[in-house]
């Protein structure tokens, strides 16, 4: 299912003296199945973008196309529900949308609204709640006696429970600690490798778009400034410097290597496994320089 | 939801209306709406109707904002005028059946009962889109020193009612928040029956009031590590200025009493 915006615009507030135009004449096309990342720095229209794909908020211009269901100015909401259920959305701070006396009641929520039965919901609650990481011995817990990473595991179990093709991550790991945001970006990693989710990642680490996106889209001021692959991306230093954008820590490394020692390695390195392997090949390379010479 | 909302709203123009002291928008309202019960015939609810379009003019603020405020109550005023028309009992009846009578007298008073509405809604709307919340429990805080004497927590009660107000507009933030997210989830908030319509609020208000407490322990925590000891004797960052405008403008409402009481029946 492709993913497009055509000439979309975006105004908060129209017709007062605070409006703001959030999206101005965007353009782009998201591809189904792939793992796309959204960056910019604050204020940019990434959490606005997002918004548009499930139609929480309709254009004020332009048409938003998700397969082939389109959203103009004057879609009606009640042809909404059924994309809704396509599109997954887990927005910024999640754990805010608890409200269930129970986890396994937090996450049939979703299902039930869908007409899902209640024994049907509950196996799908138990199996979100195990690719979150929590056992079945969680399901009849409260979820406010949770630590905030628990409380925010369960709640993205809950927008899993909706089986989405496309699943919408508003940064998703924002304050949670390392191995919490480890774990989470490999699920994601997951669901898009093996179940073929398309998914669509707001993040302000350069490590995590690295690592994971085929994609990014980078904006500024409510239009897309540059859509290309991760290296692309990182190569560009204007695009970097316009955007308070840095590079991902191993691409920082290697630059600095580069500035300091002038070694130049033959590739940039995206991962730290990258890194290795990118170092090893330049050793490799001199020493065989050498013998040569 | 937050842009149907429009009581409770500050628009930040700036006009004459803008301009005047919260004191004397609240004082003007109050007497705006204890003249418009004098009130009681066309006339003087012309008068009273211009009395409001001449503040929204001054204001600088469209008219939708204002017909946005009145919508959501539109039909329970129709119904309380219709209520009206059809129980005031009057001397040219058109139509009787029982205690249902619809009568010269009662369509009027309907009419009347209905503007009564609208006009106060509207002046009500005109004072807090053109007072910032703080500005205005200012004002309340100035009018209830007096009662300091009696033993009141004046001060007390003015932050309580300042932290009140602060809040209002975050509370919505939030409560929008919650609700897109229940929507993502498939909630459809105007669906089914009535009881289903109430018990669709249990997701949106959990996680509100949720919320709420942890924010009101959080601000209290916060109060206290900056050792904030009660409001009593505190200087103001922004003082209340009273002005010649101020003076004029509730100058000007004591006419329209004046006007109204020699044009009422
Ligand atoms: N509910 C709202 N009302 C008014 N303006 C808003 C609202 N939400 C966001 N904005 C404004 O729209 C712009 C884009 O915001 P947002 O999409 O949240 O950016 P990002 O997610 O990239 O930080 C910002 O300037 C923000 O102030
Ligand atoms: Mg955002």
């Amino acid at each position: 299912m492709d993913i497009q915006f055509k000439n979309v615009s975006y105004t908060y507030e129209a017709g007062t003296p605070i409006q703001h135009t959030a999206l101005n004449n965007l353009n782009l096309t998201i591809k189904p199945h792939k793992f796309t990342a959204i960056i910019g720095k604050t204020g940019s229209g990434k959490s606005t973008l997002v918004q548009h794909l499930n139609a929480l908020l309709k254009p004020t211009e332009g048409v938003v196309r998700i397969g082939n269901r389109s959203i103009t100015p004057t879609t009606g909401n009640t042809q909404l529900k059924a994309l809704r259920k396509m599109v997954g959305t887990v927005f910024q701070f999640p754990e805010a949308q608890l409200f269930g006396q129970t986890i396994a009641e937090d996450i049939m929520f979703g299902p039930k609204n869908y007409g899902v039965k209640p024994d049907e919901a509950l196996a799908i609650a138990e199996r979100t709640l195990k690719m979150v990481g929590l056992d079945a011995s969680y399901l009849e817990r409260s979820p406010f006696d949770l630590s905030g990473g628990q409380q925010r595991r369960v709640a993205i179990a809950g927008v899993l429970a909706l089986e989405p093709e496309i699943l919408v991550l508003d940064e998703p790991t924002a304050g949670l600690d390392p191995k919490g945001q480890h774990e989470l970006m490999q699920l994601f990693s997951r669901l898009n490798t093996e179940m073929g989710t398309t998914i669509i990642l707001v993040t302000h680490q350069m490590e995590q778009v690295a690592e994971y996106a085929d994609d990014v889209i980078v904006m500024e001021e409510g239009t897309v400034a540059k859509q290309a692959s991760p290296r692309e991306i990182f190569s560009d230093s204007d695009i970097l410097a316009n955007n308070y954008l840095n590079v991902p820590r191993t691409v920082a490394f290697s630059n600095e290597l580069a500035k300091a020692y002038g070694w130049n390695l033959s590739d940039m390195p995206l991962t730290t496994d990258d890194l290795a392997v990118d170092l090893m090949r330049y050793f490799k390379a001199k020493k065989e320089a050498r013998y040569e010479g | 939801m937050k842009d149907k909302m429009i009581i409770g709203r500050y628009l930040p123009y700036d006009s004459y209306i803008h301009r005047l002291d919260p004191r004397a928008k609240l004082l003007a309202t109050i007497f705006y709406i204890v003249i418009i019960f004098f009130a009681n015939n066309l006339t003087t609810y012309f008068v009273m109707a211009l009395i409001v379009l001449l503040g929204i003019h001054l204001s600088n603020i469209p008219v939708d904002q204002f017909i946005r405020g009145v919508k959501p109550m539109f039909w329970l005023f129709v119904f309380t005028s219709v209520l009206q028309m059809i129980f005031t009992p009057g001397i040219t009846t058109y139509f009787e059946f029982g205690i249902i009578s619809i009568s010269k007298e009662g369509i009027t008073n309907g009419i009347l009962v209905f503007l009564r509405f609208v006009l106060i809604i509207f002046m009500s709307i005109l004072m807090t889109l053109t007072t910032e919340a703080l500005r205005l429990t200012d004002a309340i805080e100035y009018f209830l020193t007096p009662f300091k004497k009696m033993g009141l927590p004046v001060a007390d009660l003015a932050l309580m009612l300042s932290i009140g107000m602060r809040f209002v507009p975050t509370l919505m933030d939030e409560a929008e928040k919650i609700m897109d997210a229940q929507r993502a989830r498939g909630m459809d908030f105007n669906d089914g029956t009535v009881t289903e319509k109430i018990q669709n609020l249990v997701p949106l208000l959990v996680p509100l009031f949720n919320r709420s407490f942890d924010r009101a322990i959080e601000l209290a925590t916060a109060m206290e590590a900056r050792d904030y000891q009660g409001g009593d004797g505190r200087s103001k960052y922004r003082e209340l200025k009273w002005s010649i405008h101020d003076t004029f403008v509730l100058g000007s409402f004591a006419i329209f009493f004046v006007i109204v009481l020699n044009l009422r029946r």
